[in-house]
């Protein structure tokens, strides 16, 4: 009897399977949402998270088919986002609360760097240890209207330190590097913690560095932002987007070493070396360990507004509330 | 058989896995199913205690491992707590110094100077406290901006801290700020803050906090008392990294990033809890994990599973070997138990199998009282049963074909003796010693008397009563009631029979056999047949009696019609005889010729011519030879030859042949003559015959015509002169001389 049933129950099992794998089959068929983001820069490990969230197929189990927009000089990122060229981008927190101050329609939903990695370096056999050091000695900035973030931020802690800024010799970077030190053309060099410091074991030169946020003034580098509208409309989408971003960068902290091989397959002027440095240098900026990687402190929002209300890059006060949100952040942890 | 084969019934499901173990097995005898059984029961208990013991020892071990890690874990949370006390403590004690709170207050309030010496005071308190408790790396003071007014670490000074969570808190009260990475220090540090107040003792001056090293952390951590050897405790950051120092090379404290049940329980969850889950490493562990709520931190104490649970294993090792050593163990003794009960019922099917293919003299040796014993013995005597019965068949069968044969014979001497006294002499002896019977006789009925007259009997017996002429009247005694009846009848014991009479001659009779002698409903006589033995005579014997009895009056019904027969024959002969013999007298003394004489002289009516050797040949009926005087032996002297003529036995002439003394007579001469003679007898009887038909004719035609003269016709001298002429010239002879008369008549001449 067993064997003349056999090929009755193989039948069922056979419509069961292809039924489940029908079933499977249009789950599987459903549009994967696309989206696009600005990146703020050139490719970088700066934005391992994201890459990993491709290469590990986070964004595929998300049903997301990202595109990543490297930057360029000439493209600015918040504008891009708030005109809604892209669904996301990556820009700082100054230049994000200076478009809101226009009224443009963008909100930063997860920073990368939690620690602000704006260093001013100077070499260590030129004794300079503190901002107070500065007095008398030439300090490189970008632009002599001081509108740019490293800018801003070594004016506000001059302020900060009641230093008097014209005893200070402001030069303008035209090297980037440590060359600008190495050559004489300036004592302090303004630059990314996770750059030039990061590859003084490469270049064999000892640095002195000054942190700015040590004297209170501290800024948010990239963050991650959408436009208001998005996660009014498709708060889900951002969800979706910030989790397998967020895991994306923890799998590139636990796997720092990975990432700058993956960077290079996106950009592959990149210098492996350095990449590979930078990327260990990320990791402490990323992850302070004191709240989760992405989350954003009110009180460097608040500093950031009133170093721009003081720089007058901003005129009036901006509810904070609309500026940042740590929603997404907290629910994907 | 279809039913059989496949069982509707859902309620024997057992009943059908044992047939389909039975049969995936192929097990066949009973030895393989008893062992198997055996096995099976052995190895399933030996399966329940070992799975049992190795459950609860597995469970137990569990629970002892645990426990053990939550004492760890425990003692080093203690640990932990008090290190984060005393770091709270030793602020607070700093802070309530009387110098050092005024220090402190005078600068917060009214700072003077980078370079005073109340700052150097208190740089110092400062410095001796991180070096009097060594549980800091650093302590500074912070105004109410989060500017650091005062350090132990003087390239701090300056620095503000206003953005930092821990002078944020500070402000409110003492609190600790969990592992936190510092790039300018490029270091994760706990900070330790309390507010400073003014003497009211509510407004915040300025903020107190104490960097303390996680090497302290470290030191408590890697302490790896009550871990075994692959165990180890660690704290993990909320941020899932590692905190102080792998064990394990390759994970670098900030560096790995622990994701496990551990740490996702701890730290999501904030629980505490034990659990088995793999470790950062993907190995199998035990662990115990704790939530440290001021330090924000998981604490996870874990053991490998294969260390942990290792003496479980060596336990089950060991219960395992115990156990088949057990199974070993009764398994042997299974099989020594199986043979002893199987073994012999083998040797007693074996031995089944030989007695079925004919061999019934064996005997199973099966010493023992069980079961088995019992069988054994059932069996023998079921064997010896079978044997005999065998053998009585062998022997019944034997004496069977003997009685057949024996019947067979008797019948065989029935049919072809005609003889009656012969055939009963014959039949009476023969039964009684192919069947060795004491005595056999036959009675017949006397017709004229009724009675019954013993006609034969075996032996000695037999001839006595036989010549006493012993008879019976019918009725009387078992013979007589036989005769009477018409019945036969059988007496396995005499003595019981009221109407047996003992014969004096047979003393020893015990058992008596009687079948009537019939002829259709005529009883010819009785076959009685006695025996020595009490009980003798089967049924069968009675019937083959019958049977033998019945082909005897059969017999003895021929030989009456035989004889009745051949008297008639002989009367009919002897009739004929006599009219011969009178008809040849009658013409030997009427005929006018009754010889003649063939000599050389010729055939001359011979009425005085006789040849010696003529009165012996009539006498003698037979050819006869004469020998001369002058002969000396019978054939070289004979010389004449007499030979009668014989009609239907009757003389009715003879011939004498005489020849001279040198020639003799051959053989074919003889025959010759013997050939000749009954031709002339012949020739002469028909030419009587034809006379006596001429002379009926002739006497209805004339009465008175003599008779003589009818004798006087040519006819039978034609005959003889032709015959004594023939053989005088063939035979050569001198002289043939025949004669006509009876045999009175010749020899009287």
């Amino acid at each position: 009897m067993m064997n003349t049933r056999f090929p009755q129950y193989l039948l069922i099992g056979l419509l069961l399977i292809s039924s489940l794998l029908g079933g499977c089959a249009t789950i599987q068929a459903r549009e994967p949402d696309k989206v696009t983001v600005q990146l703020s820069w050139f490719h970088s490990v700066e934005f391992a998270g994201f890459y990993a969230a491709q290469a590990q197929g986070f964004y595929d189990a998300e049903n997301l088919e990202v595109t990543l927009l490297p930057g360029a000089p000439e493209i600015i990122p918040h504008q891009e986002i708030a005109e809604g060229k892209v669904d996301f981008g990556v820009t700082g927190g100054d230049s994000l609360l200076i478009a809101r101050s226009q009224g443009k329609d963008i909100k930063a939903v997860a920073t990368i760097f939690r620690r602000s990695p704006i260093v001013l370096m100077s070499l260590a056999e030129s004794g300079i240890k503190t901002p107070q050091d500065f007095v008398g000695k030439r300090v490189g900035i970008f632009s002599p209207a001081f509108d740019n973030a490293n800018d801003v931020q070594l004016l506000a802690m001059l302020r900060r330190l009641n230093i008097d800024e014209s005893q200070v010799e402001m030069v303008v970077i035209e090297e980037y590097g440590l060359g600008s030190l190495t050559s004489g053309a300036m004592d302090v060099y303004s630059g990314f913690s996770t750059e030039e410091p990061s590859r003084t074991d490469l270049e064999n030169v000892q640095l002195n560095l000054i942190y700015p946020q040590d004297y209170g003034v501290q800024m948010y580098a990239n963050v991650i932002a959408t436009r208001s509208q998005l996660i009014e409309e498709n708060p889900e989408l951002v969800e979706r987007f910030i989790r397998a971003t967020v895991k994306g960068y923890q799998y590139a902290l636990a796997n720092a070493e990975e990432m700058a091989e993956l960077a290079v397959k996106y950009d592959s002027n990149l210098n492996l070396e350095y990449q590979r440095a930078s990327m260990l240098a990320e990791v402490a900026m990323i992850d302070t360990g004191d709240v989760p990687i992405g989350t954003m402190d009110e009180v460097v929002w608040q500093d950031t507004q009133q170093i721009l209300l003081d720089q007058k890059f901003i005129s009036t006060p901006i509810d904070l509330s609309t500026i940042y949100t740590n929603e997404f952040v907290e629910k994907v942890q | 058989m279809k039913i059989d084969d496949h069982p509707t019934s859902a309620s024997q499901p057992w009943l059908r896995m044992n047939r389909w173990v039975f049969r995936t097995l192929q097990v066949n005898s009973i030895r393989t199913r008893l062992l198997i059984i055996l096995v099976f029961v052995v190895v399933l208990t030996a399966f329940v205690i070992s799975g049992t013991s190795a459950l609860v020892s597995y469970w137990d071990r569990q629970q002892y491992v645990l426990n053990q890690l939550e004492a760890v874990a425990v003692a080093k949370e203690t640990e932990i707590r008090t290190w984060t006390d005393n770091l709270q403590t030793d602020l607070r004690a700093l802070l309530s110094q009387q110098d050092v709170i005024l220090r402190v207050r005078s600068q917060l309030k009214f700072f003077v100077s980078d370079v005073s010496r109340l700052q150097r005071d208190l740089e110092e308190d400062l410095m001796n406290m991180v070096n009097v408790t060594g549980r800091f790396e650093e302590i500074f003071l912070m105004n109410r901006e989060g500017k650091v007014i005062a350090s132990s670490n003087l390239e701090q000074k300056g620095k503000i801290f206003s953005q930092e969570p821990f002078f944020q808190e500070g402000l409110k009260g003492p609190y600790i700020q969990p592992a936190t990475y510092y790039p300018a220090l490029d270091r994760t540090s706990i900070i330790v803050v309390a507010p400073v107040f003014d003497q009211d003792g509510k407004t915040v001056l300025g903020v107190m906090a104490g960097r303390a090293n996680l090497n302290y952390l470290n030191q408590i951590m890697i302490e790896r008392t009550g871990l075994g050897d692959t165990g180890e405790a660690y704290l993990v950051g909320l941020n899932r990294a590692l905190l102080t120092e792998s064990r394990f090379p390759g994970y670098q404290p900030l560096k790995t990033y622990i994701r496990t049940d551990g740490t996702n329980k701890s730290l999501t969850e904030r629980l505490n809890d034990e659990g088995l889950y793999p470790d950062y490493r993907g190995v199998q562990v035990v662990g115990v994990y704790r939530w440290l709520p001021q330090l924000q931190v998981a604490l996870l104490a874990e053991q490998d599973q294969a260390e942990a649970f290792n003496p479980i294993y060596t336990a089950l090792i060991r219960d395992i070997g115990i156990a088949l050593g057990v199974v070993i163990l009764f398994v042997t003794i299974g099989l020594f138990m199986t043979r002893n009960i199987t073994d012999p019922l083998i040797d007693l099917a074996g031995i089944a199998n030989r007695i079925a293919a004919g061999n019934l003299g064996l005997v199973v040796n099966i010493p023992r009282n069980d079961e088995i014993g019992e069988l054994a013995h059932a069996f023998n005597s079921m064997t010896a049963q079978l044997r005999s019965l065998i053998e009585n068949l062998e022997e019944r069968i034997q004496e069977r074909t003997q009685a057949l044969e024996a019947g067979a014979l008797i019948s065989r001497q029935i049919t072809t003796i005609l003889d009656i006294d012969e055939l009963l002499s014959q039949v009476v002896n023969n039964l009684q010693t192919t069947f060795n019977y004491y005595h056999v006789h036959i009675y017949l009925i006397d017709e004229a008397t009724g009675e019954l007259v013993m006609r034969e009997g075996s032996g000695e017996a037999g001839r006595k009563l036989k010549a006493q002429g012993h008879k019976l009247p019918r009725g009387r005694g078992i013979v007589g009631t036989v005769a009477e009846r018409a019945e036969p009848f059988l007496a396995r014991d005499v003595n019981q029979i009221p109407n047996f009479i003992r014969n004096p001659h047979l003393s020893r009779t015990q058992a008596e056999l009687a079948v009537p002698l019939r002829k259709g409903k005529i009883i010819l006589g009785v076959l009685d047949i006695q025996s020595e033995e009490l009980g003798d005579f089967s049924e069968q014997e009675l019937t083959l009696m019958q049977s033998i009895a019945d082909q005897i009056a059969v017999a003895l019904d021929n030989a009456r019609l035989f004889q009745n027969l051949q008297a008639a024959a002989t009367e009919a002969e002897e009739l004929t005889r006599r009219i011969t013999r009178e008809t040849w007298q009658e013409i030997g003394s009427k005929a006018e010729t009754t010889g003649y004489t063939f000599t050389k002289q010729g055939l001359i009516p011979a009425t005085n011519d006789w040849l010696p050797a003529m009165d012996r040949a009539v006498s003698q009926k037979s050819l006869v030879q004469y020998a001369d005087e002058n002969g000396n032996g019978a054939t070289e002297a004979a010389a004449s030859v007499a030979i009668p003529l014989i009609l239907r036995g009757e003389v009715i002439g003879v011939i004498g042949i005489e020849r001279p003394v040198d020639r003799t007579w051959s053989e074919d001469e003889m025959m010759t003559i013997e050939a000749i003679t009954e031709q002339v007898a012949l020739a002469l009887d028909a030419a009587r015959l034809a006379r006596e038909t001429e002379r009926a004719a002739w006497r209805d035609q004339v009465v008175s015509e003599s008779t003589a003269k009818v004798w006087s016709s040519a006819e039978l001298e034609e005959v003889m002169r032709a015959a004594v002429a023939q053989l005088g010239d063939k035979l050569q002879a001198s002289e043939v001389v025949i004669r006509l008369g009876t045999e009175t008549q010749l020899t009287q001449s």
